[in-house]
């Protein structure tokens, strides 16, 4: 039962419903078995590791109780190589024993290791990762251990959270679970409109950028050029749109019945560098990363080479985690080598961004009025001088323009400070998706061959090819979507809330906004495919 | 809760408002191809027994000749064929309020069914555009099918799709003939024809397998007989389609109630016989595919001719 199916939203309206006429001592109940019903309509079977990995967790966890520190080690080890073992059978174990084959093939030995046919359940490796977290708080001594097994049940299969995170933290979700929630109008509109525009995302956004990045990819090798470059772009937005999507129906699935899930999401395409994404892009996982990986290997406080050693190493766990295909583990080496890379060279690029936007700070308005005049001297003259053709003497009037513009801009200091800033801004933001771009081309491709052809096919021009595989109409509807996406994201980062804003309008306004919001879920709302975490 | 209640029931009322509005009320064509839909249950209530009643797709919209059946076995005929997003499902459900006792019931359906569940997509909303009391024959699995189909039929009003005919000659209704047989592209120049390279199913969706069987299961103690048989089929990897066709057979044979009339490599034809696409006939392969289905029929005896009273 995907949570944009018709079936889930009846699915929703019942749940919310008894849940809000059940006293307080039965909801838990409810909800487990509403957790485990929905979790089961993918496949009965899968119920049977989630049981599984609960009870492994659940009795590690309250043996480690008063225990000597070797026991309360011993035992979170075993229930971590339990779960691990679990995770690498059903989701790793034949992308080893098929790369260990590639390998044996390679050398020249002739012994094959054989591989399994099992049915890797539906969010194993977002359940599994919110277990262990429990299980390590509990170790650490962060949390006592959850003594009743119901509840602890519920944190592990919570249905809004199970299928693809937010990773929640056995800190927030558990004791929620306790806190008596009232039904309260607020709230539960606030969490009706987040699952709307989660809706928007997914069923508009992302599924239609998804078929043009598809149609490309699936016929890599016969395009070169722009169309597979625009392809990645549009797959960078289409990847976030259905995650975040996703993620706020999530959310507000979980704040329609009072509960608080961890956030997955900060507008990442404003973010300034590569390190900046990951503190915006699913920020459930790469807390957890941070929490139980990363820092226990030394966070920052090791050496450089060391500290490098450890990005790396915890953004390629990163990439495996997604998926066992050397793509995604190319995928995250990539990002922990550029942010390795951008730490170190932090200083020194920090002194030439601020040399050439420092040095644009000082340019003259004579200099800018000079060469607006060149411009116009080009495009009125060009074509008689035999410098330009008609393509180039029309750039070079725009370009007068826009320097004349910025002339008179830079004759008010406080302006034109504003506009440099925000051209080094964007500077950052661009050089930031280009690198991100990168890395996202093996997150798309189905094998490391297509990675690099894609890659090194990423320079020719190709312009016409663009529309081969979408009508204009539909390139522009998508351009206008991804900037109807980000603007919403610049009122969000300079304004707030929207959600909140809206708040503010008068009625007719605010029921138009919802009216329009519905209409055009159902008027864009494209054959989905489900989304592109559940296969993590 | 009661004034989310009531918000909530008055946008849903809206929104609901706006789609019927767009759906149903915006102007559409009367000659549109789903409007045939009207002239066939007429069809159906108004051809005498004894009668053929052959349901499906548009491989029997264009590729079947009912005259020649006809004349061959000495039933009336009914052509329901139509369109193939109405899926298996719906073929049955609108016979439902028509079918009487000694009706022969013959369901063909292009190969592609195989592989889905026989519930039918969009289509299922555009055709209540012009048979609105269909809906009230949808079974549950229709009905399903028709709500989450409902926001494409909606897109499909707003850009004009389901609005005026004329678009292509050979899909208006006025070309159906007395039969329900679609004979528009009949006289028409050939047109480019689509090809793909189409996977072939070697097994029946299991869901299809139960729609048919719980038709069979329904009908035939009401004195109904329903066979089922085989669409025309492009030649284009003879083996293969060969192989997976015999697999196909086999499961048909061993899990579907309904007599199955003939094999279906007896409905193979090369592309000089399809007119636009996989599923379409043109004149020459409407001729032959008619011929080899009539050969088939004329071997199950109760089909072979009306029995004498």
């Amino acid at each position: 039962m995907f949570f944009i199916s018709l079936q889930y939203l009846i699915f929703f309206v019942l749940v919310v419903c008894v849940f809000f006429a059940l006293p307080h001592r039965f909801r838990w109940i409810f909800l487990l078995a509403a957790s485990y019903f929905y979790y089961m309509t993918w496949d009965p079977r899968y119920a049977l590791l989630l049981v599984t990995t609960t009870v492994i967790v659940y009795v590690t966890a309250l043996l480690m109780q008063n225990r000597p520190a070797g026991t309360r080690k011993l035992l979170a080890v075993a229930s971590l190589v339990a779960n691990l073992s679990i995770l690498f059978i059903f989701k790793y174990y034949n992308f080893f024993s098929g790369s260990l084959n590639d390998l044996f093939s390679l050398i020249g030995l002739n012994y094959s290791v054989p591989s399994v046919s099992l049915l890797m359940p539906v969010g194993i490796s977002f359940y599994t990762f919110q277990a262990l977290g429990y299980t390590i708080d509990v170790y650490r001594g962060t949390r006592e251990p959850e003594r009743n097994f119901g509840i602890f049940a519920l944190y592990v299969s919570f249905f809004p959270v199970i299928l693809s995170g937010p990773i929640e933290r056995s800190t927030t979700l558990l004791p929620q679970l306790y806190q008596k929630t009232e039904f309260n109008y607020e709230r539960v509109t606030d969490g009706l409109k987040l699952m709307a525009w989660g809706f928007f995302q997914k069923l508009v956004i992302a599924d239609r950028l998804l078929e043009y990045a598809n149609m490309v990819y699936a016929n890599s090798s016969m395009v070169k050029g722009m169309p597979l470059v625009v392809a990645t772009y549009f797959y960078m937005f289409q990847v976030f749109c259905d995650f975040s999507g996703y993620t706020d129906i999530a959310i507000g699935t979980a704040q329609v019945m009072g509960y608080r899930l961890l956030p997955n999401f900060k507008r990442p395409f404003f973010a300034e560098s590569i390190p900046e994404i990951w503190r915006r892009w699913h920020m459930s996982l790469i807390m957890w990363i941070r929490d139980y990986i990363y820092i226990p290997l030394g966070g920052s406080r090791v050496n450089r080479p060391r500290w490098a050693f450890n990005i790396i190493l915890v953004f390629t766990l990163s990439g495996l985690w997604h998926g066992a295909q050397w793509t995604f583990v190319t995928w995250g080496l990539i990002n922990g080598v550029i942010i390795a890379i951008s730490r170190m060279t932090r200083d020194m690029r920090n002194w030439v961004r601020e040399t050439i936007f420092g040095g644009i700070m000082k340019i003259t308005p004579a200099a800018y009025f000079s060469l607006s005049a060149a411009c116009v001297a080009v495009a009125a003259l060009g074509g008689a001088a035999g410098i330009a053709g008609i393509a180039g003497r029309a750039a070079a009037g725009v370009g007068g323009l826009a320097f004349l513009g910025i002339g008179v801009l830079r004759t008010r200091e406080r302006a034109y400070g504003t506009f440099v800033n925000g051209l080094k801004k964007f500077w950052m933001i661009f050089v930031m998706f280009q690198l991100f771009a990168v890395s996202a081309v093996f997150f798309k491709a189905k094998s490391m061959a297509q990675g690099w052809y894609i890659l090194s096919h990423f320079s020719t021009s190709n312009i016409p090819h663009l529309f081969l595989v979408a009508k204009p109409m539909d390139f522009i509807i998508t351009i206008f979507l991804i900037v109807f996406l980000l603007t919403i994201h610049y009122i969000q980062a300079t304004r707030g809330s929207i959600r909140q804003l809206v708040k503010t309008k008068p009625l007719l306004l605010r029921w138009a906004i919802y009216y329009l919001l519905v209409m055009s879920i159902i008027a864009g709302m494209r054959q989905s495919s489900g989304f592109e975490y559940f296969r993590f | 809760m009661k004034k989310l209640l009531i918000k909530s029931a008055l946008l849903v009322l809206l929104v609901v408002s706006t789609l019927i509005g767009v759906i149903y009320f915006m102007p559409a064509d009367d000659n549109l191809y789903l409007a045939a839909t009207l002239d066939k249950h007429r069809l159906l209530d108004e051809v005498p027994q004894p009668r053929i009643i052959f349901t499906g797709d548009s491989n029997l919209a264009f590729g079947l000749d009912s005259a020649m059946v006809q004349r061959a076995t000495g039933y009336n005929i009914i052509n329901m064929g139509l369109h193939g997003g109405l899926g298996l499902n719906y073929y049955l459900d609108e016979l439902k309020p028509h079918l009487k006792k000694g009706d022969i019931v013959i369901i063909i359906l292009d190969y592609q069914n195989f592989f889905f569940d026989g519930g039918g997509a969009n289509t299922l909303v555009e055709i209540s555009i012009f048979n609105p009391k269909i809906l009230l024959y949808y079974s549950p699995k229709g009905y399903y099918n028709y709500l989450i189909s409902l926001p494409l039929a909606f897109q499909r009003r707003l850009r004009g799709v389901v609005s005026s005919a004329g678009g292509d000659m050979a899909f208006l209704r006025s070309n159906f003939n007395k039969y329900g047989d679609n004979v528009g592209h009949l006289n028409m120049p050939q047109p480019k024809l689509l090809v793909f390279k189409r996977p072939m199913p070697k097994k029946v969706n299991d869901n299809m397998v139960k729609i048919y069987n719980d038709f069979y299961d329904t009908w035939t103690p009401r004195g109904v007989r329903v066979y089922v048989s085989f669409s025309p089929l492009l030649i284009q990897d003879r083996k293969e389609q060969t192989e997976a066709l015999a697999e196909l057979y086999g499961d048909m044979k061993k899990r579907l109630k309904p007599a199955v009339i003939g094999e279906p490599t007896a409905f193979m034809y090369p592309e000089k016989y399809f007119y636009d696409n996989l599923f379409h006939l043109n004149a020459g392969g409407r001729r032959v595919r008619t011929a080899d289905l009539v050969r088939a029929i004329k071997k199950i005896p109760e089909l072979a001719s009306v029995p004498s009273r």
